[in-house]
């Protein structure tokens, strides 16, 4: 039996292939940002490294109001 | 002289910082990449067709397979905008931090426009499924009454498309006969929860 994960039908499917991107590119851009800014190294790839984490509390957000928006959907007349 | 310094300076960038570097391989390589993704894709095509004639097959490229193609140009586009627009803002204003920063939204931006793309794609495909809660706010008339406490039917346009489905009255003592005119104003399963219009309703719906 397979288990499907909610987050795969975010952005019309397309959040999968944006996750790995984000995952893969963001924490390099917020570490050439820091760089660029002459921020110490270490300090800049703290950052980066940090930066992997808001993917993941965007895909939260994102599957949470997705969520509420179908409980939205069974209203009862009370 | 390394292979990125000498491309660096093919581009122009004498003595390049390593933001100038990282610019130019993102822009030669995903630039690359994102040719030999469209030139395989038309060749693809063509030797397809040709192959298709030739032995009387259909090989065709099914969803998923353009998916992931669709998927990777979108990475490569991406690369490709983050290295050209860094490359030009450098350029234009010597600040690496803007470039940076614009490279970033360059490439968010294009990956933006590929999942639209795809959206406009998946939009293209209708599934034919019914969404009940559509119907809520959508005018219509009673097909079969309503009686008291009871199911009758409605006739209302759902989704662009007239549909007769069961209907009960928000109140549940009132009588709604065939041929009134009524307001869906919820669902419960496929059940539709409807009122009669009220004069002020039919106004508006003809003000429509």
């Amino acid at each position: 039996m397979g288990v499907t994960d909610p987050s795969d039908d975010l952005f019309r499917g397309f959040w999968p292939v944006m996750r790995r991107f984000l995952f893969a590119f963001l924490p390099l851009w917020v570490f050439l940002i820091g760089y660029a800014a002459n921020i110490n190294v270490i300090i800049s790839a703290i950052f980066a490294g940090a930066s992997v984490s808001l993917v993941v509390v965007y895909e939260k957000k994102k599957i949470q109001q997705k969520i509420n928006s179908l409980n939205d959907g069974n209203k009862v007349i009370k | 002289m390394g292979i990125f310094e000498w491309i660096a300076d093919l581009f122009g960038f004498t003595a390049p910082s390593v933001i100038e570097i990282v610019f130019v391989c993102c822009a030669v390589f995903g630039s690359l990449f994102f040719i030999v993704m469209m030139v395989l894709m038309l060749v693809g095509d063509i030797l397809g067709g040709v192959i298709d004639t030739a032995f009387d097959t259909d090989v065709s490229m099914d969803s998923t397979l353009a998916f992931e193609l669709f998927s990777l140009q979108g990475i490569a586009a991406a690369i490709m905008m983050f290295g050209l627009t860094g490359m030009f803002v450098i350029s234009a204003t010597d600040q690496e931090l803007i470039a940076v920063v614009a490279g970033g939204f360059a490439s968010g931006g294009s990956l933006y426009m590929v999942r639209y793309m795809m959206q406009g794609i998946s939009n293209l495909q209708a599934d034919g499924t019914m969404k009940h809660s559509s119907a809520i706010g959508s005018k219509g008339h009673v097909y079969s009454r309503i009686k008291p406490n009871d199911e009758g039917e409605v006739q209302v346009a759902v989704d662009g498309t007239l549909r007769t489905l069961l209907a009960r009255g928000r109140d549940k003592t009132k009588l709604i006969p065939s041929g009134e005119l009524i307001k869906v104003v919820d669902v419960i399963g496929s059940t539709l929860i409807v009122e009669p219009l009220s004069e002020g309703d039919e106004l508006s719906s003809e003000e429509e």
